[in-house]
């Protein structure tokens, strides 16, 4: 279905299983599985919005893909090359590359380093700047960042949420990278401020010609920055099209109930809800068959037993559902 | 890479307020107080001691003074030798204070790295490293010590303060693997992976930076343990040779005396290390407080 190297980045068979270890030796009791059988592409200069609620993996698939996590198992091509084996042998270029904007504006931010280190220490280990030239280097990406250039001597508890974020930002952006996994960048921000820091997003996109993969949990949000929309559920990708297929006709009865909790903007208006029964299933036992299945108000004998395959139904709109 | 040159706002006002938590401590204060007297004492010791520690003041004015009582004179009384107690006292600081700053730094140059590969990597490694720590902390400490410095035909100090320093780093090692261990799963430790920043920048620059503050606890609640060390081998007669003015080697020397009413041989030295051990005490304990940004209010 996904060729390997025939996208700009192409994700085939993901998987990575988490092992609980118990007793005195330490023996893997079972996995947790966060990751289960993952395959996307993304297109260049796009940005392929990950959705799912809490728990489902977004952010797992986000670090194995960069192996920060060792991958269970699957591949990763970006740019035809093999992401893992490159990793290995010479990671440096592939690092710059490939690059990673953080959830917490607090926790990723290394609170005894000032900003200029913080945003430098990579631009010179890569060879980008260095000596004088770095300072200068420093501030120009910390204004297209919106922060000001006084800003590099002080230490990250000093800024706002808001501002972290950019600095997180900018630290990723200065490597001039090719791919960013923005790991629901926004998620830990007001309102006011998700904004804001969504549009410089999207404006370091086009100026940079950056390609995203967007993970957040929030649809307005990946509504407002992506391209297409894939989304998550317990370790596996159910449903995945180009954003305006996406909202106009979503097809796995998941997607279709996560749509139809979006508030709409008239107040006498009422969309009809889909409520969904039960919790999510834990990803050390999920069930047979669908994942789905246990919650699904359309469920069928055959989704308990048979594993829908992630299939594309016409238009590059994919979906793992055996109504289609 | 550090900021050591700009203008640090920030990281002097977390050292401020560090300081701030520390004054309001009372023993923490009086540890500080009383540690910096013994370290002046030790620096200054040939100008403050009266007397030189290893002179025999047989005859001054006339009069005998080998085991002279505490007077106006000898303010801590002389030895059996006719060597000033309060002379001798003071180069003991000495002494101790070398033992403990070298024992600490041996124990840091094994302890922090050793710690932080067993906290950075895991696995197998971690495994090996705790096991190493866990069968040194099972071994008598004292007996351990006393095995290496027998090995050696004549002690030097250099032999008695690796010792000692080879088998405290495991007291630093499990404080920086504990701290590794909570560090290396933190977003930031992620973000320099991810920028591709080779291992060692990752754990000295970016880990151990933020690793130190139990460290220096450690280190310095370890100078107290150290001294004592020091004195119980010398006491032994394992660590300093006479005529060394090591305060464990007087107690040894005084307390055969102690008994004979002679009592300012011993307990002066013997008051000289409650002295310092307590202050370097209270000074861990008044940093871990003012350190622990959780224990705050």
């Amino acid at each position: 279905m996904i060729e390997p190297g025939s996208h700009y980045l192409t994700v085939r068979g993901l998987k990575k299983y988490f092992p609980l270890r118990k007793g005195v030796f330490r023996r893997a009791a079972g996995y947790v599985k966060a990751v289960d059988d993952v395959s996307f592409f993304v297109n260049e200069r796009e940005t392929l919005g990950l959705v799912g609620e809490s728990g489902c993996g977004k952010t797992t698939t986000g670090r194995t893909l960069l192996h920060l996590l060792e991958p269970t198992a699957g591949e990763v091509y970006f740019d035809g090359c093999d992401v893992g084996r490159i990793l290995h042998k010479n990671p440096k270029e592939l690092r710059r590359q490939m690059q990673i904007i953080f959830q917490d504006p607090y926790g990723s931010l290394n609170p005894r380093m000032t900003v200029r280190d913080i945003v430098g220490e990579a631009v010179r280990y890569h060879g980008l700047s260095r000596g004088s030239e770095l300072d200068d280097y420093v501030c120009d990406i910390l204004a297209k960042c919106g922060l000001r250039p006084e800003h590099r001597f002080r230490y990250p508890h000093e800024f706002s949420g808001g501002q972290r974020q950019r600095i997180g930002i900018a630290r990723a952006l200065a490597l001039k990278p090719r791919f960013v996994v923005c790991d629901e960048p926004v998620s830990a921000l007001d309102v006011s401020i998700q904004s804001q820091v969504l549009n410089l997003l999207k404006d370091l996109q086009e100026e940079m010609k950056l390609t995203y993969l967007f993970i957040s949990h929030d649809l307005s949000v990946v509504r407002h920055i992506s391209d297409r929309i894939a989304v998550m559920y317990l370790g596996r990708l159910v449903e995945l099209a180009a954003k305006s297929d996406f909202f106009a006709n979503p097809l796995h009865p998941y997607t279709q109930a996560l749509l139809s909790a979006i508030p709409l903007p008239d107040p006498t208006k009422r969309r009809k809800r889909i409520l969904l029964e039960g919790d999510v299933p834990s990803p050390i036992n999920p069930p047979a068959g669908c994942r789905f299945h246990t919650r699904c108000p359309k469920v069928m004998e055959r989704c308990r037993k048979e594993e829908p395959p992630f299939v594309d139904v016409g238009g590059d709109h994919f979906v793992a559902c055996f109504l289609y | 890479m550090t900021a050591e040159k700009k203008p640090k706002t920030s990281g002097a006002s977390l050292r401020y307020e560090a300081w701030l938590r520390f004054r309001r401590n009372r023993l923490a204060m009086a540890g500080l107080v009383m540690a910096v007297t013994v370290i002046l004492g030790a620096i200054f010791a040939s100008s403050l001691a009266p007397y030189d520690p290893f002179k025999q003041l047989i005859w001054t004015e006339g009069r005998a003074v080998r085991l002279a009582a505490p007077s106006a004179e000898h303010i801590m009384g002389t030895d059996l030798y006719g060597r000033d107690i309060l002379s001798r006292v003071l180069f003991g600081a000495r002494i101790s204070l070398q033992i403990g700053i070298f024992a600490t730094v041996v124990s840091l140059f094994i302890g922090v790295p050793l710690g932080a590969l067993a906290g950075y990597r895991g696995g197998f490694t971690d495994d090996f490293i705790s096991w190493i720590i866990n069968v040194i902390f099972a071994f008598p400490f004292f007996l351990f010590v006393l095995a290496v410095v027998a090995v050696f035909q004549n002690p030097s100090m250099s032999v008695v303060y690796v010792a000692i320093g080879l088998v405290n780093w495991v007291a630093i090692a499990r404080v920086v693997r504990a701290q590794f261990i909570s560090l290396r799963d933190r977003e930031f430790v992620e973000a320099a992976r991810a920028l591709g920043l080779p291992t060692w920048r990752i754990i000295f620059i970016h880990i151990l930076p933020n690793a130190l503050a139990p460290v220096i606890v450690q280190a310095t609640l370890g100078m107290g343990s150290i001294i004592m060390i020091e004195a119980g081998l010398a006491f032994l007669g394992f660590g300093a040779q006479p005529p060394t003015p090591s305060w464990g080697l007087m107690i040894s020397e005084g307390q055969k005396y102690l008994g004979l009413g002679k009592w300012w041989w011993a307990i002066f030295p013997g008051m000289a290390i409650t002295y310092t051990v307590l202050a370097f005490n209270f000074l861990g304990d008044g940093l871990r407080d003012a350190l622990d940004v959780r224990l705050k209010r």
